[in-house]
């Protein structure tokens, strides 16, 4: 596989580069997206009401 | 008699442009407050290191101490990631974690950065004289990545000779987001759609979420591309000391002492690659125009995923919110609540432009860890 990507041109490795970083990119903070969602709902904050006085 | 003269003779015109180069840059930090905190320690190391004999880099044979500090703080990455660990003590994520959607313009404008290495390859293919390959390319399209750090992280692994310019570009261009970014915002959205309002929703956000995402985000991302650990890593290292609530006086430390010792260090160490021979050639423009087109492109890039997330949302996002998906962290926020306010001084998108803002400063360094991962596959290094 890896030796496909060595023989393309240096244009087609932009793309490939372009392609795979948006896309990692992307799947990185989807995953961190759910993680904020799956945090927020397993610790919610509480209020404390010794604060509070 | 001659020796006693060395340094007249040494002297070339090339000398006196990088002097006013220098000049341009201490200029730019004292009178117009663009990143001077950087700017002027490189523009002064770029002043020491084109005196003659330039003394900071060696002398008779051995190394000099901007040389040393090049060597111990560049070469090893060790300053950058130093920088990282300051960063994240500064960040604050509960604005991403009140709004967790703003997370995808921090993906979305990092478009700039891979858009320009294309750019990048395409004129090295029409001057092959400039001699851009996939490795020079990807440190050019880091700039867009609006990270100081990251650029020149990259750039030292991918692009020594070029630290220089490109980190002059990078801080430069960041400073200069109040500039770039209006005109491109202003050309991709009509009025109405600068108009477009957002609820806002106050949402409190518990200590536990605070500490356990920088433990959580530097696992994934070290699974994910394990290159990136030491960017993401040691940055959420800083924000866990940070949040963890316990560490004040170490995250102080990490906020004030290390992040200005360690920028007084990286920004004169910096200046001291910017020597004539190897400042003063054609790669210098073309990096210079490159950081302008990656900065417009990740503008556009967040400007027109929001249009795009438009077409399907009932609840529309104003797409100036886009925009501010970039590292630049506060500038980029600001620049889009202003041009919000100049259209309607009663609309106010801080909040949500904040989180796409501290987003934006996750995406770029998970785009300069994948860009570390991706390209020696391709060059099969």
């Amino acid at each position: 596989m890896f030796e496909n990507l060595t023989a393309m041109t240096n244009i087609q490795k932009g793309f490939f580069l372009m392609g795979v970083g948006i896309a990692g990119v992307f799947l990185v903070l989807i995953v961190f997206f759910f993680l904020i969602k799956l945090l927020t709902k397993v610790f919610p904050e509480k209020d404390n009401p010794q604060e509070e006085t | 008699m001659q020796n006693l003269l060395v340094g007249f003779y040494s002297m070339d015109y090339r000398n006196l442009i990088m002097f006013i180069i220098a000049g341009i840059l201490i200029y730019l930090a004292v009178k117009k407050d663009y990143e001077p905190m950087l700017l002027l320690p490189i523009g002064f190391g770029a002043i020491l290191v084109n005196l003659p004999l330039a003394a900071v880099l060696s002398y008779e044979g051995e190394p000099g101490v901007l040389q040393i500090l090049f060597n111990a703080g560049i070469l090893t990455e060790l300053f950058p990631v130093l920088i990282f660990v300051a960063i994240g003590a500064m960040v604050d994520f509960t604005p991403l974690f009140k709004n967790p959607v703003m997370i995808f313009f921090g993906a979305a404008a990092q478009f700039g950065i891979f858009a320009t290495v294309l750019v990048a390859l395409f004129l090295g293919q029409l001057f092959p004289n400039l001699h851009i390959d996939l490795k020079v390319a990807s440190a050019i399209g880091i700039i867009g990545a609006a990270d100081g750090p990251t650029s020149i992280f990259v750039a030292a692994r991918f692009a020594r000779d070029l630290l220089g310019p490109i980190s002059v570009a990078a801080y430069s261009y960041m400073a200069l987001v109040p500039i770039i970014q209006p005109p491109v915002i202003k050309a991709m959205t009509t009025r109405n759609e600068r108009l477009i309002r957002m609820e806002y929703h106050e949402a409190k956000v518990s200590k536990t979420v605070k500490i356990t995402f920088p433990i959580l985000v530097t696992i994934v991302s070290g699974i994910v591309a394990p290159i990136s650990v030491p960017l993401v890593g040691l940055l959420m290292f800083g924000n866990l000391i940070r949040e963890s609530g316990v560490l004040e006086r170490l995250s102080n430390a990490a906020q004030n002492e290390l992040a200005n010792l360690v920028t007084l260090l990286l920004g004169i160490t910096i200046g001291s690659t910017m020597t004539a021979d190897k400042f003063l050639q054609p790669a210098t423009l073309l990096i210079l125009a490159m950081g302008l087109v990656a900065f417009i492109f990740d503008t556009a890039g967040g400007v027109l995923f929001a249009k795009f997330l438009n077409l399907f949302l009932k609840d529309k996002i104003n797409p100036m919110i886009g925009a501010a998906g970039i590292s630049a962290f506060p500038m980029s926020a600001r620049v889009v609540q202003r041009m919000c306010s100049k259209e309607d001084p009663t609309n106010f998108i801080l909040m949500q432009a904040i989180s796409a803002n501290v987003s934006g400063q996750l995406g770029s360094i998970i785009a300069g860890g994948l860009v570390l991962a991706i390209v020696p596959l391709l060059i099969g290094g």
